[in-house]
């Protein structure tokens, strides 16, 4: 043994013990029970009415005391002017009589306005404060972030808990991309690769072709993403352009796709799906990419197929239905890199993926990439295996009228 | 005379070596971008061989530590010298180690606990382990390491579904040329180690037979770093890509705060942060005690107020002398312009004389 404990450490261990249990006492101080804090859930940012400054939107959940159920909470919702993000933390504690905690945030809602101006500056605060996690969802407001974050919506939930909802959801559907704020940082930390948020907008009743009995109730809807160019929306994706760069960007999961040819409509539903890409020399001697999409799907829904078909007869129109679905995706897919090629924003990566397979090529390109990617040539080689269309073969028509009888 | 056994050498060897390494090494990748995992084998496999070198001398000289060593080779006057340095460089750069950690508290879980607290606490337990002697370092040292390894390797596992797609690719890419200029930034890590492994010498076993054993341990705990480290620049590169990867400070704790599991478990990083503070104490303790030898071995202290001489400097150094990220650009300045020179020369200086010696004695 290097020393000894001193005599007295020795000989009064409990005394020592205790001495350095008092240490702990610190961990108890200034300790705030659940029914003092104000659980921050959503943030929501505008542009001020002065220039430089934020309009910044705090929605929090602040717990019930003395209610029958312990999960209970009301909306408390506050817009205040800053010059900073953290600025809002202190107007808070002013007008509030709890504390407020930021580590509960799950949703950033970005005002279509400061967004056109920059929301990298306004998002620094929420990577350095260590409070908030990059796993924190961003999206894009059609309009005011405030807005958004003040719908009274129709379940009495709060918005930023909806909006959360939507797209902790979306793994299911796939009808629009997810951004964290991680992933947004990381794309935004790759060359000439634009990043996109999902577009959240109000509806009534009688929009978006939704209706419900209670008129005056709004529902917000997810739909659509914005391309972002250093920090400024460049531009917004339709619905399709949207859910072809899903595609392209492999992150569909499972969704519902609808395919049309011919008088027939059908349905399918995507239950895994993978796109891979390589890059390769076409015809013309010109470097390209082919993303390869391999699908399987089921049919959930035909219209205007009214022959009754024996099973062999089924099982040979069924395998003539991928291709129908494959031009359905393909369609999404063309959409997406069309409205890249027309916005000079390579939102989907393809640059990226050049450096991943040709790094020398890539070299070549880079410095002027955005102008070589409206010539750049893009081809697709979607296969499609529909595994089945559900319990019955014939849709649901008389045998009289099929002629089966 | 304590002595350790060849596990707990093991043990304490590659937490020592691995230390709170795995919490900065994200951010120096550098520009080896994309291929920063990397930079890990070139920087730390080179504990190796001048471990190898020191183990050496130990069958000639038992019971020495490397200063003592450096005065039968070299002479009196010259290891004198260099035990001053030593004392010098090892005071600084344990007490900036413990500085770090008290910042990553204080950047992170416990942003308005008072440095105080920390130090309060750390010192408390770097003096306890200092009395208590290496051997119960060395078994802190079993209980710890094993917990920082799975913490780790939990990390690992957790956040593989915030994996972005292709970050790794393309490989080398700009060639192995930016691998090797990011990897001399962080050789320093095994330096740190190299220095223990002077103080620590009197306390192996040192029958031939043990000797050997101690080499093949010495291999296994570089390799467990090197795997270790290795993995956890691998995962930020993945999760976060290489430009996010260096432009933050501590990677590994924005990966802690990623982790959610079902949507149900999330906020599992002052757990994590706990882990790291065990891995934390044994670098800084084991420093504690590299100075503490060495000041005996120079200047024949031993007695307590010694120790508490030293723990008072430490604490002014903390304290007063960096803060922030200035200890990080500190560390890294000491590390590659002192630590290294100085670890390479010494090694190789008294491992080369000795050498010489012998064969001018037997030739």
């Amino acid at each position: 043994m290097e020393k000894s404990f001193p005599k007295w450490v020795r000989n009064y261990p409990l005394i020592v013990f205790v001495l350095v249990l008092l240490l702990l006492i610190e961990g108890c101080g200034g300790k705030k029970e659940v029914e003092q804090l104000g659980f921050i859930m959503g943030i929501g940012i505008d542009s001020g009415k002065d220039p430089g400054k934020y309009k910044v939107t705090c929605q929090l959940a602040l717990p019930k005391s003395g209610g029958g159920n312990g999960t209970e909470t009301e909306d408390w919702t506050i817009t205040s002017e800053v010059s900073t993000i953290s600025g809002v933390i202190e107007n808070i504690s002013q007008v509030l009589n709890k504390s407020s905690f930021a580590g509960t945030a799950r949703i950033i809602v970005l005002g279509e306005g400061l967004a056109r101006s920059d929301i990298n500056e306004a998002l620094d605060h929420f990577q350095r404060y260590y409070d908030f996690r990059r796993t924190i969802y961003l999206v894009l407001a059609r309009g005011e972030a405030k807005d958004i974050l003040e719908t009274q919506l129709r379940t009495k939930q709060l918005p930023a808990l909806d909006i959360l909802g939507t797209i902790q959801g979306q793994p299911t559907f796939s009808s629009f991309p997810v951004t964290r704020l991680g992933h947004y940082l990381t794309i935004l930390g790759r060359a000439n690769q634009n990043p996109v948020i999902p577009v959240v907008q109000k509806t009534k009743h009688g929009e978006k072709e939704i209706e419900y009995a209670d008129e005056k109730g709004e529902e917000l809807l997810v739909e659509g993403a914005g391309v972002f160019e250093n920090g400024k929306l460049v531009d917004c994706l339709c619905d399709e352009e949207t859910k072809g760069f899903m595609w392209l960007d492999n992150t569909v999961k499972n969704r519902f796709i609808n395919a049309e040819t011919e008088g027939l409509i059908l349905s399918a539903w995507v239950r895994k799906t993978s796109t891979k890409f390589k890059i390769e020399t076409n015809a013309d001697g010109k470097e390209g990419i082919t993303f390869q999409i391999k699908t399987k799907a089921s049919i959930d829904e035909i219209k205007g197929q009214q022959k009754s078909m024996n099973l062999e007869e089924w099982k040979a129109y069924t395998k003539s239905l991928e291709p129908v679905v494959a031009q359905a995706i393909e369609k999404e897919c063309r959409a997406a890199v069309d409205k890249s090629k027309a916005i000079h924003a390579d939102f989907i990566g393809i640059g990226r993926k050049v450096e991943q397979k040709d790094p020398k090529f890539w070299n070549q390109v880079k410095p002027d990439w955005l102008n070589q990617l409206a010539d750049f040539p893009v081809s697709y080689d979607i296969q499609v295996t529909l595994e089945h269309t559900g319990l019955p073969l014939n849709s649901p028509v008389s045998p009289q009228k099929s002629g089966q009888e | 005379m304590e002595r350790l056994s060849t596990h707990q050498f093991l043990v304490l060897s590659a937490a020592v070596l691995l230390g709170t390494t795995y919490l900065s090494v994200g951010s120096l990748i550098g520009e080896a971008g994309r291929d920063g995992w990397m930079i890990i084998f070139p920087a730390f496999i080179w504990a190796v061989p001048f471990g190898l070198m020191i183990l050496s001398l130990m069958a000639k000289y038992p019971g020495k530590d490397l200063i003592k060593i450096s005065e039968r080779v070299v002479g009196k006057g010259l290891s004198k010298g260099i035990g001053i340095i030593y004392i010098i460089l090892v005071t600084y750069y344990g007490s900036l180690l413990a500085g770090l950690e008290v910042d990553i508290f204080n950047r992170t879980v416990l942003p308005l606990m008072p440095r105080f607290v920390f130090l309060l606490g750390g010192g408390f337990l770097t003096f306890y382990l200092f009395y208590s002697g290496i051997e119960v370092l060395g078994r802190f040292a079993e209980v710890v390491f094993p917990i920082v390894t799975v913490g780790l390797i939990l990390m690992i596992i957790f956040i593989i579904p915030r994996f972005e797609e292709g970050e790794l690719f393309p490989i080398l890419a700009n060639g192995i040329q930016p691998v090797l200029s990011s990897s001399g930034k962080i050789v320093h890590f095994s330096a740190e180690y190299i220095l223990f492994l002077a103080g620590l010498l009197p306390f192996l076993p040192n029958k031939a037979s043990d000797i050997k054993n101690l080499k093949q341990k010495l291999y296994i705990a570089v390799s467990i770093v090197i795997i270790l480290n290795t993995l956890i620049v691998l995962i930020q590169i993945l999760t976060f890509g290489p430009f996010e990867t260096t432009r933050m400070s501590f990677g590994l704790l924005a990966l802690g705060k990623m982790i959610e599991i079902s949507r149900t478990l999330s906020g599992v990083e002052s757990i994590f942060n706990l882990f790291w503070l065990g891995g934390s104490t044994i670098k800084v303790a084991s420093y504690f005690f590299a100075v503490m030898w060495a000041m005996k071995s120079v200047f024949g202290f031993k007695s307590r107020k010694w120790s508490f001489l030293l723990g008072f400097i430490s604490y002014i150094i903390i304290q007063y002398v960096a803060r922030g990220l200035e200890i990080s650009t500190e560390l890294g300045f000491v590390g590659r312009y002192f630590l290294v020179p100085f670890t390479v020369l010494w090694v190789l200086m008294i491992w080369g004389v000795d050498k010489w010696k012998n064969r001018s004695q037997n030739g």
